[in-house]
């Protein structure tokens, strides 16, 4: 009974200092002192940590993640805080401005945050890691209190007329569902999101109350708080899109945490389908861009539908097989070794001429004798029939097999251990935190990105370090054949990997020693850290196993390679700066002496010379026959309709759009089917045909609906003169 | 009106001549043999009522719309009357054409339109010395730099085209009605800045509708009437013909 007492004594008196803390967040206090607030109440939280833990140990390494990644967003939204004050300079830090325009200030700034970061990590983590003490949940109404105050900084600061940044109605309510977001988040924080459905008292452990968010509920707020975000970053990106994306990172990083946290409640089998279907999506959209983006540039330059599109994809593939077989029979050079190459540059080359050449002889005749868009449309259509029937008649109807696989070879021996040894996942980890840490400086002055490109330089580090392990595969295909998972067969090479583990192996990074490793007899586990040698691993959380195919890494590289050289093409270089200009102007092109001829013809070369390279790792294992091109033009020009039809970014968005929608349909199709398997009833048996092949059909009618909404696209303006 | 300015170099030269030349869209004839001389460091206007062919007429010497007959040469030698528009802006001869309307490129930005100006240029000397030179003229648009075009209003665009024409270095300008749709006091704007550029030592053709106030900054002026040379002479001259004042000048 007495115990009792005291804890809800204790209730009391934190109700009180929740009220204290109300109280001093008036205006003027808290704007003038929010730094030192922050401090102390930071040093009371990592003390309140260190001091009132009971000695019982539940160790779970799905907090790590989920600390990591809120202390991420915590330093970032500090930062971004103290950086909001109007017409200032610099981070003003304890009353003193820290000037960024200083180029010193700049890196300190940028070299610091991360390293703080660690070190509260540090701080935090160390005495879970090597003494025994439990983990309670008093931090967490600390931490509300902070978010809570600085909301109310942040209300004040934006409720004050004189600002002169947010001066209208509409930014302000943006700015109120931002206020909801930040309201919202405690109540994420006084759940113990991942199993804890109870509180425990400060001194014994004992239980204290149960949560009254019971884990369904809690989704439904993170859904709605997800909602609520998304919402912000929607209208904000009308007017300041800037502060959009900076809503829309937010947000990512948010629903990345939960992510993590939901993959517990899931069984293995879940796990690994979803991720499955997240590597389906994310390759199909790679190259949907792939062989989209091309359309998109005629369609933007040429102003016309050009339904000869569809062949070029065709053009690309028989090219490409041709190639190979031709490699094959001449012996020029091992084909798997590095052949691919020659087949990428030569396919991208033959396409393009041919684009060219439909311009040559169809559409540019076509156009001095003033034909109108509609002509040349139906012209397209014609000539793609024409070049599919050529085709057909050259090399028939049948399947030309495929090129499998879509890489070169030999970079397999880079991690084959009998061959090279080198330390592949550590390097381009290296690389990957040199490449963060060089975008956080370069990027640090532009408004779009401020504090949080810096704390997530490591993070980009850890993921080029295994995306470079999934474009390599760790064994040499004839040593191993891993079969794909039971969903479907995309592929069939597929590699296994696990996550939930770090590894750190030192043993790759010094020079080999042949026989005993070294500090081989070193074998011991603390917590989550398993040493064994030279090797060390962190476990994260429960290990999920995930298959992904190296051909779905392959596409998504070359994806990303080609969406930098054209972004690099149409903002950096002449052609490009022309090829927008003639897609805006043709006649002011002319008399600002644009050879406006040459520019469509190096349109139709890049745009045709794209999608056949696309169509290479479009289509999987087999199935090319004359009409294959002809078979995804539908998709084609979903994706590209969707897209605003002339604009590059709306194509990038619209091929995931469509992706995901494809992807949900066949798994949705499946699961009625296999529900009707086991359905007793005659009326339930005729339900669903599972051999329908909804995945074309889903799409278009998402389109609609969204065309509904934005009838010229997600990103398209009709005319760029119309001034809407 | 204003003195010629020493800067020109090609002071009394005919820089632009055009003789007995015809054109006309499909089978619609517009002009009916115009002779026309610009003169090197001149400012020359061109007024008449609607559907007179003022604008077909620079569009065909740039050669956005083909001639039927006559010649047009540039700098007393070169004849340019059959070549295509980005031929004749490279021809070495810097001359360059601000339209009437669209005249900038909407989906870029304002740097790669001013950019896209300096395709032509012959002088090698770095991009970013023009830049300087063209802000100082235009301080408006150095403070949008990474804006696009489309977002500017009509008076801003005006002067983009401008300076997009200026980043050529040119030496002949043709102007087709700067200051059309635009408020009296951009307009004014727009013809300072034209006298601006004239002291540049740029020859310069301008159509205008308002006739009144584009003669007073002009040296020379043709009257058009259906595609034929009504009246021309200096601009004192025409604004005192009472004929051409009662016709175009609002004045009764």
């Amino acid at each position: 009974m007495s115990t009792n007492t005291t804890e809800m004594n204790l209730n009391k008196y934190l109700a009180k200092a929740v009220r204290v803390f109300y109280l001093s967040t008036i205006k003027e206090f808290t704007i003038k002192y929010q730094d030192y607030l922050f401090v102390s109440l930071s040093l009371i939280l990592i003390f309140m940590e260190l001091l009132l833990k009971p000695v019982k140990l539940i160790w779970d390494a799905q907090r790590v993640w989920f600390y990591l990644f809120f202390f991420l967003y915590f330093t970032y939204v500090c930062i971004y805080f103290l950086d909001e004050t109007p017409g200032k300079q610099g981070i003003t830090l304890f009353n003193k401005t820290v000037s960024l325009t200083d180029e010193r200030n700049k890196w300190l700034v940028a070299i610091l945050s991360p390293i703080i970061l660690l070190i509260t990590l540090v701080i935090y983590y160390f005495p879970k890691i090597f003494i025994n003490i439990d983990y309670l949940d008093f931090h967490q109404y600390l931490l509300i209190l902070i978010v809570i105050g600085f909301v109310l900084v942040k209300f004040f600061r934006f409720a004050d007329e004189s600002n002169p940044r947010y001066p209208d109605k509409r930014t302000k309510l943006v700015m109120y569902l931002n206020y909801a977001f930040y309201f919202f988040l405690p109540i994420f924080l006084i759940h113990d999101p991942f199993h804890g459905d109870t509180t425990r008292s400060l001194f014994n452990g004992n239980l204290v109350f149960e949560t009254p968010i019971n884990f369904i509920e809690n989704q439904i707020l993170v859904a709605f708080a997800l909602i609520v975000l998304s919402g912000c970053a929607g209208g904000d990106l009308v007017q300041y899109w800037q502060k959009g994306v900076d809503n829309m990172v937010k947000s990512g990083l948010i629903a990345f945490v939960y992510l993590v946290i939901e993959l517990n409640q899931l069984t293995q089998n879940t796990q690994t389908n979803m991720f499955r279907t997240l590597e389906i999506i994310i390759f199909t959209a790679s190259t949907l861009i792939l062989i989209s983006s091309g359309l998109t540039l005629t369609t933007r330059v040429r102003k016309f539908g050009n339904f000869a599109h569809a062949e070029f994809v065709t053009i690309g593939l028989y090219t490409a097989i041709n190639l190979k077989t031709a490699y094959e029979v001449q012996k020029l050079i091992a084909f798997e070794q590095t052949g691919i190459f020659g087949v990428l540059v030569f396919t991208f080359i033959f396409t393009g001429f041919c684009g060219i050449l439909g311009e040559v002889l169809v559409f540019s005749p076509l156009d001095r004798r003033d034909a109108n868009p509609l002509t040349l449309m139906v012209a397209s259509i014609g000539l793609g029939l024409v070049i599919r029937q050529t085709i057909q008649e050259y090399f028939g109807g049948g399947d030309q097999g495929a090129i499998n696989p879509k890489y070169p070879l030999w970079l397999k021996d880079l991690r084959d251990p009998l061959v090279i040894n080198f330390p592949l996942i550590e390097f381009s980890t290296l690389i990957g935190l040199i490449i963060g840490i060089y975008l956080a400086i370069k990027k640090y002055h532009s408004k779009v990105n401020k504090t949080y490109i810096i704390s997530l330089c490591t993070f980009l580090g850890w993921a080029i370090g295994n995306f470079i392990g999934v474009l390599v595969p760790p064994f040499r295909p004839t040593d191993t054949q891993n079969p794909g998972t039971s969903i479907n067969d995309w592929n069939t090479q597929v590699i296994k990997i696990q996550i939930g583990y770090i590894h750190l192996d030192f043993l790759r990074l010094t020079p080999q020693v042949i026989g005993q490793p070294i500090l081989d007899n070193v074998n011991f586990t603390i917590g989550n850290l398993t040493v064994h040698g030279l090797n060390i691993s962190i476990k994260l959380f429960d290990p999920v196993d995930i298959f992904v195919s190296p051909d779905h890494a392959w596409a998504f590289l070359i994806m990303l390679i080609t969406i930098f050289i054209l972004r690099i093409i149409f903002t950096k270089t002449v052609l490009g700066i022309s090829m927008r200009a003639t897609a805006d102007d043709e006649e002011l092109s002319l008399i600002t002496g644009i050879n406006t001829r040459r520019v469509i013809y190096w349109t139709w070369f890049i745009a045709a010379g794209v999608t056949g390279i696309g169509a290479l790792y479009h289509f999987e294992a087999s199935n090319v026959i004359p009409a294959s091109g002809f078979r995804v033009l539908l998709i084609i020009f979903a994706v590209v309709i969707l897209g605003g039809f002339d604009s590059f970014e709306g194509t990038l968005i619209s091929a995931f759009i469509v992706a995901t929608v494809q992807s949900i349909a066949i798994q949705t199709n499946d699961k009625l089917g296999a529900w009707e398997k086991t359905s007793q009833e005659i009326k339930d048996l005729v339900f669903w045909n599972t051999r329908a092949d909804w995945s074309n059909v889903v799409p278009f009618a998402i389109i609609i609906v969204v065309l509904l909404f934005r009838p010229r696209g997600i990103f398209g303006v009709v005319d760029p003169r119309s001034k809407l | 009106m204003s003195e010629k300015t020493p800067k020109c170099d090609k002071l009394g030269q005919k820089v632009v001549e055009t003789k007995n030349l015809q054109s006309g869209y499909g089978k619609l004839q517009i002009l009916f043999g115009i002779d026309f001389v610009l003169e090197g460091g001149e400012l020359v206007t061109i007024i008449g009522p609607n559907g007179s062919g003022k604008s077909t007429f620079i569009k065909t010497v740039i050669g956005l719309v083909p001639a039927w007959g006559g010649s047009v040469t540039i700098n007393d030698s070169i004849d340019i009357t059959h070549m295509k528009p980005y031929q004749i802006v490279r021809s070495g001869t810097p001359i360059n054409y601000v339209p009437q309307v669209n005249n900038v490129f909407p989906s870029l930005t304002i740097k790669e339109n001013l950019k896209l100006g300096s395709l032509t240029r012959q002088t090698k000397n770095p991009i970013e010395e023009d830049l300087e030179q063209i802000y100082d003229l235009f301080p408006r648009l150095k403070e949008r730099l990474q804006q696009k075009a489309a977002l500017l209003s009509g008076g801003e665009k005006q002067m983009l085209a401008l300076a997009r024409a200026l980043m050529s270095k040119p030496q002949i300008l043709l102007l087709d009605e700067p200051t059309a749709a635009l408020a009296p006091s951009l307009a004014d704007e727009i013809f300072t800045k034209i006298l601006e550029l004239k002291d540049l030592g740029i020859s310069i053709i301008l159509v205008e509708q308002r006739a009144t106030r584009a003669l007073k900054i002009s040296d020379r002026g043709y009257v058009f009437v259906t595609g034929r040379v009504g009246y021309q002479g200096t601009a004192e001259e025409l604004i005192g013909n009472e004929k051409v004042g009662e016709l175009y000048l609002g004045k009764r």
